[in-house]
């Protein structure tokens, strides 16, 4: 094994790139000025070494905690629950909501031997037993998104939380983080009662 | 008209171009199985519409799967379908096989298939709909044999409730608006006695078919009867995919005054004709639904069958539909009285060798 076919092998493991583009983006970087290629590498190393996930909301943060949870103009009694800190930036994105986040940290999917005990489940009950108006279900419309909300829904109804779902409008089977922010207002707008 | 001897590639042509209709084999032959073996990929590629009329809209489907990265590349002039819904019914084709007839007679699960077939070939939605339930039902499953709490069984019961509510009523309705072209068909092909089409679900009597609500509101209720059992033998019990798609010989009635079931009391020859007589259903409802032809594609579905039947499929496909007809045959000459005005074509080791037309 090359040094080349190292970085084509890591390349190649990230989403969406197969092989030969894994090849392309590695020929590019063989060709570019060696500053570059370094600045990447530093970039790469910085966000391994100094982004951390919030010890409050489990959103990825270089301060902990997160800016949204130390933020004074947020509404903590409002607790928007998503699958991936990826779709905390999709929603901020619409700018309409002003309360805080819960990252699952995935979905409930037993094929993969995903349960609630690999999902930060537990640190959302803590969380709304110190006191939650409302916990808004934002997980994915998959099939998967809608099982877990489903279960949190269950677990939360002992607590007596208002517990509300993103009205669909999102597509079917669709990931969040794809929606554009007028879609994801508008489904928070129409957010239903669970 | 293909003619060829035992493994010469017949059936391979016409699994290929039937591949672009639904993008699986008809055989249920998983993609892995359909390279040619010690290659690495398969790839199909068609024109489709109506080919005679140059204005007319048409569409270049293709299909390639690559047997070591196990991925699959549909497209649809061009560009890459996201979704299989995107690209599943370009193609309207039925096809008839020499194993239908355990449609007829085989297991529920055949005439389940029969039918996803069918209302997916039409209805985009539909598909969509058995993706989603197959998840959420497979999901549930795994939840049930690792023994998993009631709250983690349950959160996928509102999915399988939903998108199952769909499968049902679309199927269910499927049977009675084709329940009169499949006796007519049936009458047609045997000459004898009537059969009828009911579709029998496992938790609720028939009707009110369009009824997505009811359904749900059934299968809810019947999921929940179940909830015990299912832990117990750890997997879902009730659902659209334990339905089956009855047919019943109307004209002999058992004890309770009910139509016989065709799968226990009927004779081979009835069988048969049940199985023909769904394919004609399915070719005359793909018309309407789509407002074209479907492509029938009959394979090797001669040896099966005597030849006053063979004439009347062929005369019904001649006199319903101006569509294109593609037959496989080990024998061309057997053909010539039925088979008029055909382009002949011999596959000789996977190759086509030669085309002339019958007079
Ligand atoms: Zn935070």
């Amino acid at each position: 094994m090359s040094v080349i076919d190292d970085l084509v092998d890591e390349f190649a493991r990230l989403p969406g790139i197969g092989r030969r583009t894994a090849l392309r983006l590695t020929y590019f970087l063989l060709r570019s000025a060696p500053d570059d290629a370094r600045r990447l590498a530093r970039a790469i190393d910085a966000v391994a070494e100094r982004v951390h996930p919030c010890s409050v909301c489990g959103n990825l943060t270089e301060e902990d905690p997160c800016r949204i949870c130390a933020s004074p103009q947020r509404d903590r009694s409002v607790i928007c629950v998503v699958e991936e800190p990826s779709d905390i930036a999709a929603i901020e994105a619409s700018g309409e909501y002003r309360g805080v986040y819960h990252v699952l940290g995935g979905r409930l999917s037993p094929l993969d031997g995903i349960g609630p005990d690999e999902l930060a489940v537990t640190p959302l009950l803590d969380r709304v037993r110190e006191g939650v108006a409302e916990v808004i279900l934002a997980t994915n419309p998959s099939v998967d998104g809608e099982a877990t909300a489903t279960y949190v829904h269950r677990v939360l109804a002992p607590l007596g939380v208002r517990v509300t779902r993103l009205a669909r409008g999102l597509p079917v089977g669709g990931d969040l983080e794809y929606a554009d922010g007028v879609t994801i207002a508008q489904a928070l707008a129409g957010r239903r009662e669970m | 008209m293909i003619s060829g001897g035992n493994g010469q590639g017949k059936t391979n042509l016409l699994e290929a171009i039937y591949y672009l209709a639904t993008f699986r084999s008809f055989r249920g032959a998983r993609d892995e199985q359909l390279v040619r073996f010690g290659a690495d990929f398969f790839r199909v590629e068609g024109q489709v519409g109506e080919l005679m009329d140059a204005a007319a809209e048409h569409h270049t489907l293709s299909a390639a799967f690559h047997r070591v990265s196990g991925e699959k590349r549909v497209t649809v002039d061009g560009r890459e379908a996201l979704r299989l819904s995107e690209a599943v019914g370009r193609l309207p084709a039925v096809i008839f096989t020499g194993t239908d007839v355990g449609i007829a007679r085989g297991a529920p699960g055949l005439r389940r298939r029969f039918l996803d077939v069918a209302l997916s070939l039409a209805r985009p939605a539909y598909l969509a709909a058995l993706q989603q339930f197959r998840r959420a039902l497979t999901q549930r499953n795994e939840c049930l044999r690792r023994g998993s709490s009631a709250a983690e069984v349950e959160a996928w019961d509102e999915m399988l409730v939903t998108w199952g509510a769909v499968i049902v009523r679309d199927r269910a309705r499927w049977v009675r608006d084709n329940a009169d072209a499949f006796a007519r068909h049936y009458a047609a092909i045997s000459g004898s006695g009537p059969a009828r089409l009911v579709y029998v679900s496992g938790w609720k009597d028939a009707g009110p078919e369009d009824d997505v609500e009811e359904w749900r509101r059934s299968y809810g209720a019947a999921l929940e009867r179940t909830r015990h059992a299912d832990r117990l033998r750890r997997w879902t019990r009730v659902g659209p995919h334990r339905d089956d798609l009855a047919i019943e010989l109307s004209d002999r009635t058992g004890a309770r005054g009910e139509g016989l079931d065709l799968r226990v009391y009927g004779s081979g020859g009835e069988q048969r004709t049940a199985a023909l007589a769904l394919r004609l259903t399915e070719a005359e409802w793909l018309r309407g639904a789509m407002g074209c032809e479907p492509l029938a594609l009959l394979d090797d579905v001669f040896g099966e069958l005597d030849r006053q039947r063979v004439r009347r499929v062929l005369e019904l496909l001649g006199s319903e539909g101006r569509g294109q007809v593609i037959l496989s045959a080990a024998q061309p000459v057997d053909w010539a009285a039925e088979a008029r005005d055909l382009l002949q074509v011999t596959v000789e080791g996977g190759r086509l060798r030669s085309a002339a037309r019958v007079a």
